[in-house]
């Protein structure tokens, strides 16, 4: 096909250029006047029917905001106008990259929006941008992707195009959010459309190529949103122009989401969600639904740990997964799984984002609950005073003086403290946050004089979710831990496993956020009660173990101890925690117990001494793989071979030059093994 | 700047006016009006009341109170002297007079045999003369109208309120010291200086020195946060006292409705041209001030837990809604509640965000919508029953 569109032009499309004259004159307008100003009004409504002729049949209109350059319906335009360079400069200065108007945006809106814009500084974009919902925009967004977009988006479609009208599709279909039905598809586009949805390796190809370039670019994260354009985008235009293999289509993203690597995976389905509170999902609804309570639980940690808890990405997900059917207790069942899954494995790190989720997927749910709730007691309560029924109104009277007596208003003063120090305020200097902290602390004392131990609970358990990935996390944490003794936290903790009965998620959550920040005080507690079990698999000791796994790096001191006067019986479950602590300073009653009567009791600790990659158990373990003696046991034996598994696990210079000792000069059936041991690993 | 000398003569002039128009009632009580002495009498009094409005555009008298203030100068010998007849004055729901210029002999005869008339029965001043406007063009009595929508003019009324705005304004004055110059916390100086605010309006409200409803239902068009403070903090201890709260409870809940708005006295980012719209920073201040305020309050020592839940709750709506957005929905603070419908009422009422008052009527109309949403519905019960206990639904 020839080249017959320009893909750069001067000339702006003259309804685009009137509305553009019309937003810089009603900005200027809105700096001098106020809103209830006749001239802003008018102005408003002026500018309100230059973007209604602008938009004319589309269903938006898409400006994209470069710093010289305006994208239009694909095309970059260079203007010479000065009303248009002032545009232009003004929205880069203000890090807005484009503008996107609903074609029902109302006058209201178009003067909020203009006070926002009047009213704002150089670099406030992020902050304009998060105001929009607050100043009831809600047909207008505003974007602030990283302006190295527009390049990316020029070159993948200059790639996958065969000419510049090619191009100009392949922009649209990229950089500009739901333009499937502004586009004008020729032939050729449409064939290359349906091979896309017929071919699965090429429709791969060019989504990993847009991936590659968007990671090369310095806002990773916020550009990922062109994936999301780009895969609605096409499935909105393969469905204008043949509807029949819409769900062909749907069902190749699929097939796509497999084949691709899983960072990209994550990333396809995080931006195909579209906003949950508002839109339907089409077919990664489908895809989503059919996931595995499994897959969506790992899929929302991976998201947690990549984007955060606060992020938009995570939040989608969230109110996915819960506002849209798929039972909590469910996924809470199986968090605790994969949670005892990384214990049992001895990944701390994982465990933690396992954790982190749990408390977030309760709160969420609760939050739910509660509002609902709220919202039917505060219907009921205006109708019966509208109706004025006397008793009703001494009731709440009589809750509305309860809320000023000094109980209620000390627990309010923690959560006043928790929702303050959740703000992650820019501004909020250490010093604040820990005066915060210290304050409530005295709650918590307060509390505990008072025996409150539940109320102590629940506090704790929002604090612990307010400072997760807190800027000032660690010292805030250190502050919380002073507040209470272990004395305390002992009697917290027996009062409140005294109420769990199912250890389920929801049962067990202030206790496990008590553990998270009070670890080793906690730890020492829950340690004890492990060591009492009578038995390993009940829900309780799957709890403990996990709880214990994830506060394992503060347990060296109290499980060290344990391990000296613990009674044979609860040995094997104790030595099970030795990998989560991490920490060398085990090796040395794990050395003691090496010498322990029972077999099977040697047997662990030698693999625990592996799983530990304990550095100073090798002399102890080279002492009892390199021992020869004519009448070695077949038990010896075991614990030889238990021992160089070990070595090799600990895997360091100094195990290593064991293992070859043991390959040359050892007993001669550990020779082949140590062998085994030392070849380095087949891929 | 007043001259002394004119002041006196003034006040002397004032008196003996006052005293005229006692002495024209008398003398029509004891007399008919053709009579020698009560054609003397009442045509002193015109003279005086022409030549002074021959200079000035009204004269106004107020009856409140037991106080007689006369342009705005009270007059305590008089109030004294004359305590049966102003007493009955307030019965009749005479509490203001004024006299307008273009008044004629006429009109001042008619309506001193009209108040005689009425004394001796029963009836109310204001009811009588709106029967009949076109007999009395020059003359307004009755009730303290206190709104826009009055027949005087609004600086007729702010002379004759200037007392209670002069009170205002000193207690501003002293909330200058309160809220400039803040840091983290306030000083133990500053917290002292609350307390005696909050205990001083608490003692003059409660002691009706003051009346409420004169800080009620003035509006005040004034933007100034430190008037704004001050009458915040009278309406919800009036409230709180209106719902018969304990004295300590309505402190407190004076104590944080005064520092409700402290947030925003924290010092202002600098380096924006001035806009007539709301600058973005402008609006963020405002969004985060009830978190700012809490955290200065929280880590003020001596101040009472409720002022900063006050300062963290006052803009979250009963049903949620408003700033700061919370995790869950939980039940608001009765101070909150209180402090919630005493601010966003004064708000209505004072030049706020480019937006004009609105009148008494107009602001209660736009809270009386928002009941059960907005508002806590049974504290806002307690506050439209307070407003009608003033007096003020009386038209």
């Amino acid at each position: 096909m020839a080249n017959v569109t320009p893909l750069e032009q001067e000339a702006v499309p003259a309804a685009v250029s009137s509305a553009v004259v019309a937003i810089m004159r009603a900005i200027t307008v809105a700096r001098l006047y106020t809103v209830s100003h006749a001239l802003f009004q008018e102005t408003t409504r002026k500018l309100h029917s230059a973007l209604r002729e602008a938009i004319a049949a589309q269903d938006f209109l898409f400006l994209g905001l470069a710093k010289e350059a305006l994208f239009l319906n694909g095309v970059f335009y260079r203007p010479k106008e000065a009303h248009l360079q002032k545009f232009l400069r003004l929205f880069y200065l203000l890090g807005i990259s484009y503008l996107l108007f609903d074609r029902e945006i109302s006058q209201e809106e178009v003067g909020s929006f203009l006070s926002l814009i009047a009213g704002s500084r150089p670099g406030q974009g992020t902050e304009i941008s998060s105001a929009l919902p607050r100043e009831k925009i809600v047909r207008l967004s505003v974007g602030l992707l990283d302006y190295s977009v527009f390049s990316t988006a020029t070159n993948v479609a200059a790639r996958l195009a065969r000419s510049s009208e090619d191009e100009v599709i392949w922009r649209q279909l990229i950089l500009q959010p739901a333009c499937a039905k502004a586009l004008n598809l020729g032939p050729q586009q449409v064939r290359e459309l349906l091979r896309l949805c017929d071919d699965v390796e090429a429709l791969k190809a060019v989504i990993v190529e847009l991936d590659a370039q968007i990671a090369s670019g310095e806002q990773g994260a916020k550009a990922r949103d062109l994936l999301g354009n780009f895969i609605q985008n096409l499935a909105s235009s393969i469905e204008k122009v043949v509807p029949e293999k819409r769900e062909q289509f749907a069902r190749q993203v699929a097939a796509l989401i497999d084949r691709v690597e899983p960072r990209l995976r994550r990333h396809i389905l995080a931006v195909m969600l579209p906003d949950a509170r508002k839109e339907e999902g089409g077919a990664i609804q489908e895809i989503f639904r059919a996931m595995s309570d499994t897959q969506v639980a790992q899929f929302h940690v991976d998201i947690l740990r990549e984007e955060g808890p606060e992020s938009s990405s995570f939040l989608n997900l969230l109110r996915w997964t819960l506002d849209r059917g798929r039972e909590p207790r469910l996924l809470l069942a199986t968090i605790q799984k994969e949670m005892l899954r990384a214990t049992l494995q001895g990944s701390p790190d994982d465990l933690k984002h396992w954790q982190h989720l749990e408390q977030l997927i309760i709160q969420y749910h609760e939050v739910r609950e509660l509002d609902e709730a709220y919202r039917k007691e505060v219907a009921s309560l205006t109708t019966s005073i509208q109706m004025n029924v006397p008793m009703v109104e001494e009731e709440e009277m009589e809750r509305l003086l309860a809320t000023v007596n000094a109980d209620s208003i000390q627990t309010a003063r923690g959560y006043l403290i928790i929702e303050l120090v959740a703000q992650r305020n820019r501004e909020q200097g250490e010093a604040t946050v820990l005066s915060l902290i210290r304050a409530f602390g005295e709650i918590l004392a307060s509390l505990h004089r008072e025996k409150d131990f539940r109320g102590i609970g629940e506090l704790l358990r929002q604090l612990f979710l307010a400072l997760a990935r807190h800027p000032h996390e660690a010292p805030a944490r250190e502050t919380v831990e002073a507040a209470l003794t272990a004395d305390e936290i002992r009697e917290l903790l027996d009062r409140l496993l005294e109420d769990c009965r199912s250890y389920e998620s929801r049962e067990s959550a202030a206790i496990a956020a008590i553990c998270q920040l009070f670890p080793e005080k906690a730890g020492t507690y829950l340690l004890d009660v492990f060591a009492d079990l009578d038995r390993d698999d009940n829900p309780k000791a799957r709890w403990l173990m996990t709880t214990l796994g994830s506060v394992g790096a503060h347990l060296t001191r109290p499980l060290n101890r344990k391990l000296q006067i613990a009674p044979d019986s609860a040995l094997p479950r104790l030595l099970a925690l030795v990998p989560l602590c991490k920490d060398q300073r085990l090796s040395h009653v794990l050395g003691k117990l090496m010498d322990h009567r029972d077999h099977d009791m040697r047997l662990q600790v030698v693999e625990m001494m592996g799983r530990l990659k304990a550095e100073r158990s090798v002399p102890r373990l080279a002492e009892a793989v390199l021992k020869r003696s004519w009448l070695a046991s077949k038990k010896e034996k075991e614990v030889q071979v238990a021992a160089v598994h070990a070595l090799a696990e600990i895997g360091s210079d100094e195990a290593k030059k064991v293992l070859t000792q043991v390959a040359r000069e050892g007993p001669s059936d550990m020779q082949t093994l140590a062998k085994e041991l030392l070849q380095p690993p087949r891929k | 700047m007043p001259n002394p000398g004119e002041d006196a003569t003034l006040q002397v002039f004032y008196r003996t006016l006052v005293l005229q128009i006692t002495g024209g009632l008398r003398a029509l009580s004891l007399y008919p009006a053709q009579h020698p002495e009560a054609g003397r009498q009442i045509n002193s009094l015109y003279q005086q009341l022409s030549r002074y409005l021959e200079r000035r555009p009204s004269l106004a008298i107020i009856f409140a109170e037991g106080e007689v203030v006369v342009e705005n100068i009270p007059f305590p010998e008089l109030s004294a002297n004359l305590r049966p007849l102003i007493e009955r004055f307030e019965t009749l729901g005479l509490e203001r007079l004024v006299f307008g210029r273009g008044l004629a002999l006429d009109e001042l005869l008619r309506f001193l045999q009209l108040l005689l008339k009425l004394l001796k029965t029963k009836g109310q001043v204001e009811a009588n003369l709106a029967m009949t406007p076109q007999d009395f063009p020059h003359i307004v009595a009755g009730r303290l109208s206190l709104d826009h929508e009055s027949r005087l003019s609004f600086e007729e009324v702010s002379r004759a309120l200037r007392d209670v705005r002069h009170f205002v304004r000193t207690m501003t004055g002293q909330l200058k010291d309160l809220f400039g110059d803040l840091t983290v916390s306030l000083s133990e100086g500053k917290v002292s200086l609350a307390r005696e605010t909050v205990a001083t309006l608490h003692r003059i409200l409660a002691g009706g020195l003051i009346p409420m409803k004169l800080l009620m239902c003035r509006s005040s068009p004034d933007p100034d946060a430190n008037v704004h403070a001050v009458n915040v903090c009278a309406q919800s201890m009036a409230l709180a006292r209106h719902l018969n709260l304990e004295d300590k409870t309505v402190l407190e809940i004076g104590l944080g409705a005064l520092l409700h708005d402290i947030g925003l006295s924290l010092p202002a980012p600098r380096g924006q041209k001035p806009t007539a719209t709301v600058t973005l920073d402008q609006k963020k201040r405002l969004w985060e001030h009830p978190l700012r305020g809490a955290e200065i309050l929280l880590a003020t020592p001596g101040l009472p837990d409720l002022a900063a839940l006050v300062a963290l709750e006052h803009h979250i709506h009963f049903d949620g809604g408003g700033y700061p957005k919370r995790g869950a929905s939980r039940q608001l603070n009765l101070a909150s509640v209180i402090t919630a419908v005493a601010d966003i009422y004064d708000n209505l009422r004072r030049n706020y965000l480019g937006k004009s008052p609105l009148s008494l009527t107009d602001a209660i109309h736009w809270m009386d919508r928002r009941a059960g949403t907005v508002f806590h519905p049974l504290v806002y019960k307690g506050f439209r029953a307070m407003i009608k206990t003033l007096g003020q639904e009386e038209r």
